[in-house]
């Protein structure tokens, strides 16, 4: 539905390269990345407002390049809602049919059934000033969905909401592009929000993608160290070895075992030698415990089993211990970045 | 709620805009018109010349005067800037070096005398006892202030300027406490009470407000300047212009308007300024 | 000394809490007062100023002289012309001066600042010269040209009209570029997005935002031009009952010395402004623009 190949693009000092994306109909995607990556930029060149100095832009299969944001059809949110605060919310959400030049009627009905399934309707006759941050993505949304676009792009959507209630909201998302078909593009700087919504997970890193993938790929086999240090998918393990230079791996923190100091490492287990600097809670049946291991420039996050009962850990901060873990179980990360590496 | 579409509502201001345009075509004037007579007057000289072109337009039905009034330099400006059939058929300036430049210019060619300016000493009338001034060098009294025209600006500036240097009262130009940029400004400045005392026209001495609140000292053997009407070259409206120059320089009821007004109509014994 | 409690409560205050004053209450904050005392006095000099000027005038005046002078047959023309030419420069301004100030405000393009710069000339140059440069330019073949085939303004009425609007207009797009300049220009985009051609998007969103600048814009463009006076001088004439405004009729009283006219003429110019002004603040907000 929404392909991106080879996008360049530059403003000022801040470059996108080699983006190459492609969304099925029918996807619920999340643009994954740190604030200033390009996300916001790449959601502009989708729907026109921005070009891009090279590559191809296809929605539903046509191209879209050359084609005025007007004549794309696609819904946007952007990240502050840009409600027009000179109209009421009823106006608002009619622009899109009134700029089509629809009746009266017509425009009526489709405000109705749109505020009627977003909960707003008391909220027509207002004006916008006063709403909450909640009702006003919702107005800008209604807006968008108005006019049944096939793809809708959220920038930003619950970044300005309350935390607790943002995972409901990314849940209320997803309910309503399952409901109403569209294909969706929600940029996010949160994985935990929004993993559970996903179908197609892209990390953008500084301008580039660094991995375009399912939720399982993208947090099991992140590809690099940024994404796996993004998802926080694990211990990031940073080691010389004498042909690739430097490396990274990922150790997941159920594959680790941890023993006490001086005890028998088992065969064919890599063991590395550190300090309990914290023991924590892991949630669920675990203990989440924080080792400082010699050599590497961050803790090493072991899940220790706990039991049901309410017995202390078996584990002191400032105790000595061994970091045990099979190593076909590591996961390379490629090269190592940063200069703190050893 | 509004219902209309904003471009309705920008079509409809533009009609507006159209409509006053049109209103305002309305107030225009047919300068090509052979009965109307377009004259510029140096605003000093308003009042007599209005009250003779009422009556000169009295006895010819048909006939307009168009006046158009201002210092007499930017009349001038204004005469030479003006594209050829805007210019005006008669020109009236309040000093007659500039009616010779515009000669020299080739922009008019006649040059008639209507009256005289005559310099005189004016201060604030109920001050004059106090003041006792009674000649030109009494302005250079200590203390006094003056407030004189600007010597390269109106021409009473130049004259004054030259007749107290004449008569070694330089000190009195370099300590002047105002200059000012027109014979009305000297006058009011004097009035209101910012100067003591000036010197100005006589016939400016005797207008409206200044005629109740100023009283005149003469100076005696002072240089003179004439205010002249000019008829502009080339234009198509000559033998108009003619008859009117004649009507305001000539006759008993010219002589009544300016001596109503204050002017001096006799020619002055003393030699004009050079 | 310590500042006295923001709200002491009557029936508690300790022994060193000086006493309230009988029957008042302690000052909600001696500093704060201070304050917006500080800043009322200051700005209001301005205030002061002009109320000064004002109340001089009218004590100097012979009220005696003013319906006289004011029903006259010249001046009445005159107090016609100034509205019908200032509303019509208005008119123009706004025409002229939206697009003027949108392009300003949204576009980039080369020699940005130079054109920007220009725009303010006639702000800057002294009326009298705008007045020259306008017969002057009516001189070239250009204006020639326009004379005879389009329109003759010198020493007509019209030509009042583009005097002040030559002066007026800057002001005007002045203002209205700053009341673009404060609109999110992400606003129009995202109309665009939901199918509004850049043209519905201006009048639609961007335009009906701008309306209390716009009319601002308007009443500060309205000012300048009904007061407008020396390039009327040069280039529009002061003929009476033809091209005399009320700034014009105020200078030929002034001419022939006689000021308690000018002075009646001035009343009236104010009281006509305040009138108009006073009208444009309370309905503007009510004008469909």
């Amino acid at each position: 539905m929404i392909e991106l190949c080879d996008i360049q693009a530059s403003f000022g000092q801040f470059r996108l390269r080699d983006i190459n994306l492609r969304v099925q109909p029918g996807q619920y995607c999340v643009l994954l990345g740190p604030p200033g990556s390009g996300k916001t930029s790449i959601v502009e060149m989708i729907c026109g407002l921005r070009a891009a100095e090279g590559g191809t832009i296809r929605l539903g299969g046509r191209r879209a390049d050359g084609l005025d944001p007007a004549d794309r059809h696609v819904g946007y949110v952007p990240q502050d809602y840009a409600l027009f605060t000179s109209m009421s919310v009823w106006r608002n959400i009619a622009f899109g049919l009134r700029v089509r030049r629809l009746s009266r009627a017509q425009c009526e009905q489709r405000v109705e059934q749109v505020a009627s399934r977003l909960g707003i309707e008391p909220l027509l006759g207002r004006t916008c000033a006063g709403l909450s941050g909640g009702e006003r993505q919702r107005v800008a949304l209604a807006r968008a969905l108005v006019l049944e676009p096939q793809v809708l792009l959220l920038d930003e959507p619950v970044s300005a909401l309350d935390e607790s209630t943002r995972q409901r909201v990314c849940l209320e998302l997803r309910a309503l592009h399952d409901s109403l078909g569209m294909t969706t593009v929600h940029v996010s700087h949160n994985f935990e929000e929004t993993h559970s919504v996903a179908d197609l997970i892209a990390v953008l890193n500084d301008g580039r993608l660094a991995q375009v993938g399912s939720v399982d790929d993208v947090f099991r086999r992140p590809a690099d160290e940024f994404v796996a240090r993004f998802v926080r998918a694990g211990n990031v393990l940073r080691r010389v070895s004498g042909a690739e230079g430097l490396t990274a791996a990922l150790l997941r923190p159920q594959d680790a075992t941890l023993l006490v100091e001086g005890s028998a490492v088992p065969p064919g287990r890599a063991a590395l030698a550190g300090q309990v600097v914290a023991v924590q809670d892991g949630g669920g049946l675990q203990w989440m415990v924080r080792v400082a291991v010699a050599d590497q420039p961050d803790t090493v996050a072991v899940a220790v089993p706990r039991p049901i009962d309410d017995a202390p850990p078996p584990f002191r901060a400032g105790q000595r211990v061994i970091v045990t873990f099979d190593p076909a179980r590591l996961h390379s990360l490629g090269p190592g970045d940063g200069p703190d590496a050893m | 709620m509004n219902r209309r579409p904003a471009i309705a509502r920008m079509i409809g201001h533009m009609a507006l805009t159209a409509g006053l345009l049109i209103g305002l075509a309305g107030c225009k004037d047919d300068k090509a018109d052979a009965n109307r007579l377009s004259v510029f007057c140096a605003a000093g000289i308003r009042l007599p010349i209005d009250q003779l072109k009422e009556e000169f337009i009295a006895d010819r039905p048909g006939v307009t005067v168009a006046m158009q009034f201002g210092g007499s330099g930017e009349l001038l400006s204004q005469l030479e800037l003006t594209p050829a059939d805007d210019r005006p058929d008669v020109y009236i300036a309040g000093e007659e070096s500039y009616a010779q430049d515009a000669q020299a210019k080739g922009l008019v060619d006649r040059i008639e005398t209507l009256a005289y300016f005559v310099p005189v000493i004016a201060v604030a009338r109920d001050r004059a006892s106090e003041l006792n001034i009674r000649t030109l060098a009494d302005l250079a009294r200590p203390g006094l202030k003056v407030a004189l025209g600007e010597p390269r600006g109106p021409a009473v500036g130049k004259v004054s300027d030259r007749m107290l240097r004449a008569a070694s009262l330089a000190a009195v130009c370099e300590n002047a406490v105002a200059h000012g940029s027109t014979v009305q400004e000297m006058a009011r400045t004097v009035m209101l009470g910012h100067a003591d005392a000036t010197i100005i026209w006589d016939a400016t001495a005797r207008q409206g407000d200044f005629a109740k609140t100023l009283t005149t000292i003469a100076i005696p053997g002072a240089p003179t300047v004439r205010i002249v009407i000019c008829r502009v070259s080339d234009t198509p409206r000559a033998e108009l212009a003619d008859a009117f120059i004649d009507y305001v320089r000539t006759g008993d009821s010219s002589r009544a308007a300016f001596t109503k007004y204050g002017f001096t109509v006799a020619a002055p014994t003393t030699a004009p300024a050079p | 000394m310590s500042l006295p409690p923001a709200r002491p409560s009557p029936d508690v205050s300790p022994a060193d809490w000086p006493a309230p004053p009988p029957g008042g209450r302690v000052a909600v904050s001696l500093r704060g007062r201070l304050f917006v005392g500080w800043m009322i006095a200051l700005g209001g000099i301005y205030l002061a100023i002009v109320v000064a000027l004002l109340v001089g005038g009218l004590t100097y005046m012979d009220f005696s002289r003013f319906w006289e002078t004011v029903s006259s047959p010249d001046i009445l023309f005159a107090m016609r012309l100034s509205l019908l030419s200032s509303l019509t420069t208005v008119a123009l301004a706004l025409v002229i001066g939206i697009p003027a100030g949108y392009v300003l405000s949204r576009y980039r393009f080369p020699g940005k600042l130079i054109i920007d710069t220009l725009l303010d000339i006639p702000i800057v140059l002294p009326p009298l010269v705008v007045g020259v440069l306008l017969l002057i330019f009516f001189h070239t073949a250009a204006g020639r040209w326009i004379k005879a085939n389009v329109n003759d303004p010198v020493f007509q009425p019209e030509g009042v009209v583009l005097a002040q609007f030559v002066v007026a207009c800057a002001f005007g797009i002045r203002m209205i570029k700053a009341t673009f300049d404060q609109i999110d220009p992400r606003l129009e985009s995202v109309a665009r997005t939901l199918g509004a051609t850049r043209s519905q998007a201006f009048f639609r969103v961007t335009l009906p935002m701008a309306r209390s600048g716009v009319l601002a814009a308007a009443v500060v463009t309205w000012a300048r031009a009904i007061g407008e006076f020396g390039p009327i001088l040069i280039f529009g004439g002061t003929m009476r009952g033809h091209t005399e405004v009320l700034p014009t009729s105020i200078w030929l009283e002034l001419q022939v010395g006689d000021i308690q006219a000018a002075l009646a003429v001035t009343l009236l110019m104010i009281l006509l402004a305040m009138t108009t002004l006073l009208l444009f603040k309370r309905f503007g907000g009510q004008i469909r623009l």
